[in-house]
Parts: C-alpha cells; sequence; structure tokens
C-alpha cells in the first residue's frame, strides 16, 4: 500500500494507517433526493406546488399562471385562455371566466398607449372584445340571469355612462340656486348600448324578477341616454323587488375554474386574484343616477309635488337598503349606505354626506327632507329612515374597522395569507440553495482540473481564469450599481466576488507556506499533494459538523425571515402593487435579496475555505474537494427540509383555500365575522 | 517532504512490478545512470527483493501469489464498498458486469468525481451498487414522501375558528379613506383593503379631493375610438342578429 504523499491509497485507510469512516453510499443519497422529487411529482395538487417553485426559483417572471393576473403580461396567456375556454364550450362558468378575465387587462393599471397591453393584435380594444365574449355568452345561455348581469355591468364600465352637464348634474347647483349657469352639453349612450343593456336586462329581470339589480341598472340606463322620464319609471319600480344580486360570484368562480383549466390547480395563490380585482364597474354609475333621481325629487317639491317627490326618495332609500342588506359584496353594501344617504340629504350638502358618522349630523343634512315628512304627515318612513339610517352608520362604521384588519393590503381580513405566502417563499428559497448547490459543484468540478493542472500553460490559463472571474465582478458591478439591478446580477456578482477571493486567500495561503516551510509544491505532484492533504485530515465527523454549523443556523435564520419572505411572494408584490405602480429595486434592496438566494453555496465555501486553513490544507483544494464530499448529504438535508416545509406550505393553503371560497361566497358577511369590532371609547 | 525524484521512484517501483510501459524503460535507464539517489534507492529495492526471493519475471507473468493477491484486494475493495450488497453467483456477476457496462462508460467518469468512488473504472460492480442504492433509496424516500404529502392534502383537522382568525388578524396601517373610495369610477374588491400610500394618483384624478361629488365629465374620447367602438358594435349587433 501506497503513503499518503502517493496519494493513491484508498478513502477509507487514513494515513496513519488506521481504518477510517467510510462516506456514507452516495447512491442512497441520490436515491432519496431523486425518490423525494418522483414522490413529490406523483401527486398533482404538490407538482403545481413544485413547478411553480421551481419555476419561480429560475425566473421570477417565468410562471404563467401569474402573468395572467399582471396587467402588463397578461395579454400573452390570452391564447392559452382561450384554448382552456375553447375545450369545454357548453361550460357556462367557464365561458363567463373567459369573458370577464382579462377586462382591462386583468388589473385596475391603465395600460400605457400603444402598449400590448393596450390593444389586442386585431386592433380592438381588449375591454370591447371581452364585451362582445359576454354578448356571446348572454346570448348562448340566455336562461341564465347572471350572463345579462355581467355583459349590464361591463357596458356600464365603458360606454353606458352617465355623461350630463345639465341642471341635473350632481356638480350643477340645485335648480333653485340664483345665478344657475345655462345648459350645458350632455353626451347620451349610443342607441345601440342602450338597446343591448334593454335586451340583457330585460331577459335577466324575466330570469330572476325579484332582484332589484334589473330596474336600479334600468334606470342608470336611461339616464345615460337622457330618457329621464323612463329612468325615474324604472327607479320606481326597485321597492317592489326584494334583494339585490349582481351575480359576480360567478365571475369569480369562472375565473378560478378557467385559471385551474389553463394552469393547473394552484390553490389559494391563483385563487385570490380573482377574488381582489373584482370590479364593480356600475356601482358609481348608479350612485350618479342617484344625484339625478335626488334632483328630480327636489325639483318636485319645488313645485309642490310631494307626494313624487317622497315616492322618488323613498324608491332611493329602499335601493340603499336592499343593497345594504341583501348584497353579498362589502362595497355592494358599503354602496347602499351612501345611497340611503344621498336619498335623504339635501342637494347642496353632497359634499358632507360622505363624512356622515352619527344621526345628529345626518339630521342636521337632512333638515327639508324631514320637514318634508312631517309636512306629509308620514310619520312611519320618518322613523324607519331614522333606524335605517342609523344601521347604515352603524354599517359603514363596522366596515371602516375591519378594513384596518386586513389580512394583506388588497385581501379581506381573516385569510391567512401570510403564512402561506412565507412557507411558499423558504420553499423557494430552499429550491433556489441546491440549484446554486448543484451549479457550485458542477463548477467545482472543471476549477478543480484548472487548479491541478500539468500543461505548459497551466499558468496561463490560470491567469486567464482569473481575469474571466474579475471581468464578470467588473461587469455585473458596474450593472448592479450604476444600471437596472436584479436579483439575478446580484447573484452573479456575490457568486464571482466570492470566488475572487478565495483566490486571493488561497495564492497569499501558497505563499506564506512556500515562505515559511522553504518548501515548494512542483507541478507534478501538486493533485496528490492536494488530495492527501485533504485526505488526511477530513472525515465523516468534520462533514458532519460542517453541515450542522451550515444549515441548522441557516434553517433558523430561514424561519426568522419568513415575514420578510412573505413580502417577496409574487401573489403579494401583485397584491401590494395592485392600486400603484411598482418601484423598481435599487441595488441595496437587490444584494440583500441575492445574498439570500445563494446563501448556502457561499457560506459553504466559506466555511471549506476556513477549514481548509484551520487544518492546513490549501484553500481552494478543501473547498473543491469539500464541496465534492458535501454536495449530495447537503442536497439531502435540504431536500427533507423541504419536504417538511411543503406539507406546512400545502395546510396553508388548504386553510386559505377554504377561507377564499368562504369569503368569495358572501364578502360581507365573512369581513364583518372576521374582523374585530373597534373598542368602544371610555372617556 | 516533496522529493524531485518522486515520479521516477514510482517508475522503479512499476518496473519492479512489471507494469512500466516498454517505452519508459530507456528513460528510466538513462535517469538511473544520472542519478545517485535514484541508483541508491534501486539498490535497495533489489537486494530487498534478493532476499524476499522474488524477481522481474516471476512479478511480470502475474502468476501465483501475486494474482491471488490481486484477487483478495479485489474481494476486499468489494466488501468495502458496500456491507448491503448481495452476494452475488459467478453467473450473475457475469450478466450483470454485461448490463453494468453499458452504464460504465458514461457514468464511470460522473461517479468518480463523488468521493468513495474511486474504484469504479473497469469493475462494472460499482455502479452496480450505485444503482441498486440509488433505485431502493428512491422508492423508500418516494413512499415517504408520498405518505406524508396524502395526509397533508387531506388535512382532517377542522377549521380554525373565527375567534382564532379574528385573533391572528393584524391591525394594519389605515386604509384609504371611505369616502374616496365612493368617488372611484370603476372599483375592485381590493381597494376596499388598500392603504393609502398606494393608492393611484390615476384613481383619485377622476375625483377631486375636497369635493364629495363625482365630477362628471364630458366625453373625450381618443381618436379612433369611434371606429373601434363601431367595429365592435357590429360584430355585436351580428352576434344579436
Amino acid at each position: 500500500m501506497n503513503t499518503a504523499a502517493g496519494g493513491t491509497e484508498p478513502d477509507e485507510i487514513k494515513t496513519d494507517g488506521s481504518p477510517r469512516s467510510r462516506p456514507v453510499g452516495n447512491g442512497w443519497l441520490a436515491g432519496i433526493v431523486l425518490g423525494i422529487l418522483i414522490g413529490l411529482w406523483a401527486l398533482p395538487p404538490v407538482r403545481y406546488t413544485l413547478s411553480s417553485q421551481f419555476y419561480f426559483a429560475l425566473n421570477q417572471d417565468s410562471m404563467p399562471w401569474m402573468n395572467s393576473l399582471d396587467t402588463r403580461r397578461s395579454l400573452t396567456e390570452a391564447g392559452r385562455l382561450d384554448a382552456a375556454a375553447a375545450s369545454l364550450p357548453g361550460d357556462y362558468l367557464l365561458q363567463v371566466g373567459r369573458a370577464t378575465a382579462l377586462v382591462e387587462a386583468g388589473g385596475v393599471h391603465e395600460p400605457a398607449p400603444g402598449s400590448l397591453s393596450s390593444r389586442a393584435s386585431d386592433g380592438l380594444d381588449h375591454t370591447d372584445r371581452s364585451l362582445v365574449r359576454l354578448t356571446l355568452v348572454a346570448r348562448q345561455f340566455s336562461t341564465a340571469p347572471g350572463a345579462c348581469a355581467h355583459l349590464a355591468r361591463y357596458m356600464m364600465g365603458d360606454r353606458v355612462r352617465i355623461q350630463r352637464d345639465d341642471e341635473f348634474s350632481p356638480d350643477q347647483p340645485p335648480l333653485s340656486a340664483p345665478n344657475a349657469p345655462t345648459r350645458a352639453v350632455s353626451l347620451p349612450a349610443r342607441l345601440r348600448d342602450v338597446k343591448l343593456m334593454e335586451w340583457s336586462l330585460r331577459a335577466g329581470e324575466r330570469a330572476d324578477p325579484n332582484n332589484a339589480f334589473w330596474p336600479t341598472m334600468l334606470a342608470t340606463t336611461y339616464f345615460a341616454a337622457g330618457r329621464d322620464r323612463d329612468a325615474l319609471h324604472e327607479l320606481l319600480r326597485v321597492p317592489h323587488k326584494s334583494r339585490w344580486d349582481a351575480y359576480i360570484y360567478e365571475e369569480v368562480l369562472g375565473q378560478w375554474r378557467l385559471y385551474s383549466l389553463a394552469y393547473g390547480d394552484q390553490g389559494a395563490l391563483q385563487k385570490i386574484g380573482p377574488l381582489s380585482v373584482v370590479a364593480f364597474p356600475h356601482l358609481h354609475e348608479i350612485r350618479t343616477m342617484a344625484y339625478l333621481a335626488r334632483a328630480y325629487a327636489d325639483r318636485a317639491a319645488a313645485l309642490g309635488q310631494t307626494a313624487e317627490a317622497v315616492r322618488l326618495r323613498h324608491a332611493l332609500a329602499y335601493l340603499g337598503v336592499t343593497m345594504r342588506d341583501t348584497a353579498s359584496w362589502a362595497y355592494e353594501a358599503l354602496y347602499g349606505t351612501d345611497l340611503l344617504l344621498i336619498s335623504t340629504t339635501e342637494s347642496d350638502s353632497t359634499a358632507a354626506q360622505d363624512t356622515i358618522r352619527s344621526l345628529a349630523k345626518w339630521v342636521d343634512l337632512s333638515t327639508d327632507y324631514l320637514r318634508l315628512l312631517r309636512t306629509a304627515k308620514l310619520k312611519e318612513e320618518t322613523a324607519w329612515l331614522y333606524t335605517q339610517v342609523q344601521l347604515g352608520i352603524d354599517l359603514r362604521e363596522r366596515l371602516n374597522s375591519a378594513r384596518q384588519d386586513a389580512s394583506y393590503p388588497g385581501i379581506p381580513p381573516g385569510i391567512p395569507l401570510m403564512p402561506l405566502f412565507g412557507s411558499w417563499m423558504t420553499g423557494v428559497c430552499l429550491v433556489q440553495q441546491a440549484l446554486l448547490l448543484v451549479l457550485t459543484f458542477a463548477l467545482v468540478i472543471p476549477g478543480y482540473r484548472l487548479l491541478v493542472l500539468q500543461h505548459p500553460r497551466a499558468r496561463l490559463l490560470r491567469l486567464l481564469s482569473v481575469l474571466t472571474v474579475g471581468g464578470i465582478i467588473g461587469i455585473s458591478g458596474l450593472r448592479l450599481f450604476y444600471g437596472v439591478p436584479s436579483p439575478p446580477l446580484a447573484v452573479v456578482f456575490l457568486f464571482s466576488a466570492t470566488l475572487l477571493l478565495l483566490i486571493a486567500i488561497h495564492c497569499v495561503t501558497l505563499l506564506c507556506w512556500r515562505l515559511l516551510r522553504r518548501e515548494e509544491l512542483s507541478a507534478a505532484d501538486r493533485e496528490s499533494a492536494y488530495r492527501s492533504q485533504f485526505r488526511g485530515r477530513w472525515n465523516r465527523k468534520a462533514a458532519a459538523s460542517m453541515l450542522t454549523v451550515l444549515l441548522v443556523p441557516g434553517l433558523i435564520l430561514l424561519l426568522w425571515l419568513n415575514p420578510i419572505l412573505s413580502r417577496l411572494h409574487p401573489v403579494a408584490v401583485l397584491l401590494t402593487n395592485l392600486l400603484s405602480e411598482p418601484l423598481p429595486l435599487t441595488a441595496r434592496e437587490t444584494i440583500p435579496l441575492g445574498l439570500l438566494t445563494c446563501m448556502l453555496p457561499l457560506m459553504l465555501a466559506a466555511a471549506l475555505c476556513l477549514w481548509g486553513l484551520r487544518r492546513g490544507v490549501a484553500p481552494l483544494a478543501a473547498v473543491c474537494l469539500g464541496l465534492r464530499h458535501l454536495v449530495f448529504p447537503t442536497l439531502v438535508c435540504l431536500t427533507l427540509t423541504y419536504l417538511v416545509l411543503l406539507n406546512g406550505t400545502l395546510r396553508a393553503d388548504a386553510e386559505a383555500s377554504r377561507a377564499i371560497n368562504e369569503a368569495a361566497q358572501n364578502d360581507l358577511h365573512w369581513v364583518l365575522t372576521h374582523s374585530e369590532p373597534e373598542a368602544p371609547e371610555h372617556n | 517532504m516533496f522529493d524531485r525524484c518522486w515520479l521516477w521512484r514510482r517508475r522503479l517501483t512499476c518496473r519492479a512490478d512489471g507494469t512500466l510501459p516498454l517505452p519508459q524503460w530507456g528513460a528510466l535507464a538513462k535517469h538511473l545512470l544520472n542519478c545517485p539517489h535514484c541508483q541508491k534507492a534501486e539498490q535497495a529495492d533489489r537486494a530487498l527483493r534478493d532476499a524476499s526471493g522474488y524477481s522481474y519475471s516471476a512479478y511480470s507473468s502475474l502468476g501465483g501469489d501475486p494474482a491471488r493477491r490481486f484477487d483478495d484486494r479485489v474481494v476486499a475493495a468489494l466488501d468495502l464498498a458496500g456491507p448491503r450488497t448481495p452476494r452475488l453467483s459467478v453467473r450473475q456477476i457475469s450478466l450483470n458486469t454485461i448490463f453494468a457496462s453499458a452504464f460504465n462508460r458514461s457514468f464511470t467518469r460522473g461517479i468518480e468525481l463523488l468521493p468513495g468512488q474511486k474504484s469504479v473504472r473497469g469493475s462494472g460492480l460499482a455502479p452496480l451498487a450505485f444503482f441498486t442504492q440509488l433505485a431502493s433509496g428512491a422508492f423508500a424516500a418516494a413512499t415517504i414522501t408520498s405518505i406524508c404529502l396524502l395526509a397533508s392534502l387531506h388535512p382532517g383537522s377542522a377549521p380554525k375558528t373565527i375567534r382564532a382568525n379574528v385573533q391572528s388578524a393584524l391591525h394594519n396601517e389605515p386604509p384609504v379613506p371611505l369616502e374616496s373610495l365612493l368617488r372611484i369610477r370603476s372599483p375592485r374588491a381590493a381597494q376596499l383593503y388598500a392603504p393609502p400610500t398606494r393608492t393611484p394618483s390615476a384613481l383619485l384624478n377622476a375625483t377631486q379631493p375636497g369635493n364629495a361629488v363625482p365630477q362628471p365629465k364630458l366625453p373625450r374620447r381618443p381618436t379612433g375610438s369611434f371606429d373601434r367602438h363601431n367595429r365592435s358594435d357590429r360584430r355585436i349587433a351580428d352576434l344579436l342578429g
């Protein structure tokens, strides 16, 4: 048997001749990693989560199901959504989901003029295409009242709007006011649009006769068309209806089904988008209609037609109460309380009507109408109004308080998304560590060969390598600090900087050894010398210590950073930036993100370098050979940790999914039951 | 510590073992003529071999004891490589060797990069052990993973109570004032829970702060919107018949 210096002894024999601990079979370790991955891939819900995390770990913009929720990239997904919808043409909810999925390109941002999102390939505005789809759905499923409601709601978003500038316009002073301006120009809605609205709303009312949605929308349409008499007639039909339903839940359900069919079931993360960005384009127009109706009531009162004035205001108040009490969305209920206040307050008090927080203030702003009711001896109506206004004020305060308990910006309270985001992102972090570890291991092989290369031009090649690394540092650093910083760029910068630092430490160490020991490694025996140095000092205990020292604090750090990681989740970023343009990252922000991504490989290299310096092993050789020994045990540890973490992610996902389902069924009820009422102030 | 003649000493040992390639014999002889240290080493080796009764021819023929010693080393290496490896018959080893040799060429270089796999090249047995371990580990891990995840995918725990959810809710940054929510032209559900810092100026432009009444604006349709609307009108009209 050869000596240690010869470097040809088997790994199992120490240099001092004593039997040496044999490394655990790499086949077992590789099998464990492979088996866990196969096990994860075998279950479809887990597969979708794993693939999403994998894609996100590789490229943060590579998750297709996120693109459909993002304004800037949603149109690229139109083809896939079309294909999914075309696969089941008879599925009503699916067709509704497709028709409403990319309205306004999926978000609330106005796309930039000329951008991809602003216009489809055929030149049609995307909203118009959605209206065409909705018309098609309404025609195909003519017995479904929801189809008519969706068409009417989205028609009101762009085409049927109250655009008036006459004496009944809300921003005009009341008719009785002195110095009233002359009549200005109004733009009525197009006749074709009005006909389409009439058709859909009448068809919807035939299928669902007790819904106040239809006459209210008809009244709004007629006001938009300048047919005020018809509008008032429709408004007076509202008190004969018993409930309010705009069928918005169907839209949410349809989008869930569509995304699930197109991208696979991604659980709560996929559901929260449609729930958050659901639009209420009809509410603003209904509110404007209420102002106009109140102006007509004032006009009737001024002309002495008390009964007509009271009927109009009562119809409006009844509409508000119906919306407040029977609508399933908190936003609609909020508008219901507002309609009630509009119906009872004076025309010249509109500036203050939004801020009514007490019955006393309401009484101050409703003096004329209350006097009118007293004149007409309608005590029951007055008492009813007092009760309803108090209930409306209470609901407003309750909703205002509930908004403080939002589980995330843009998310109703009580939906446990933060743990899900945190757990998901920790999983991504582990995947990134594993991928970069494998990449580092793949780079170590040529690196080590270069280090021990016996070639006449080996020195030149090493010099070129160092220069290349230096060049990469320079370019990535310039782009990072003076260009557009991004986390992948930060990873490249950190990796190359660490490599250059290791090379410097290696050279300095060899120089010191040469000076102190007066020894020089010849090119011929460099490999065997490195091997013998490493094998003489490396054992299972060293490997276990290294793994423990690196992995345990690293995992604790990841758990500690969980709240911060949760904010980096793509859905969280989307929700946070839902109402504003996302801010670009700075270099100071990207470097910690990059560090978080490549933490384990860098720490492993640093630890092996320190170990080599302490044990008298050349630093670069210690890093290369140590990585070769540690890569599989580390991967196994990471995979097992990921498995444990994925269990938590799946549980959090199931819980959040359940919460989102309940919230979508009755948003108002969910909000009221999952938030704490504000504690009364004790003076 | 590091002898410059170390390479020649190895060649000297190889020549004694009979494994030195013939073209290198001349170079070695030439070096021996010039290097007194190697000459001494060679003489010492020769004296040791003479005392033990071996000769170059006996080594080079690989017959008798050296051959048996070689077999012993192979068996010892196999034992060390995997105690759990089942003992195979000669025929099984031959078949496995044939099948493994197909993988051997492609995987040998990769496996050699891993620690403890130095003896892979040429034997054909170590890859088999490696793949056996791989398959066994994968099967066990996949089974355990599936069992663990099935439990998570169908959690039997009851949903959290409302109270627990309320307690978990955080009192966040105050959201957008309620009044401003009522002035947004096309509100979204998310805006009800959005903090004010995230409210875009664009959304509030439609409303004028300080004036609670929405400001209905006269239409300012962009150029070409009429054509666009007319085209869409035609499509809708066609659909409706």
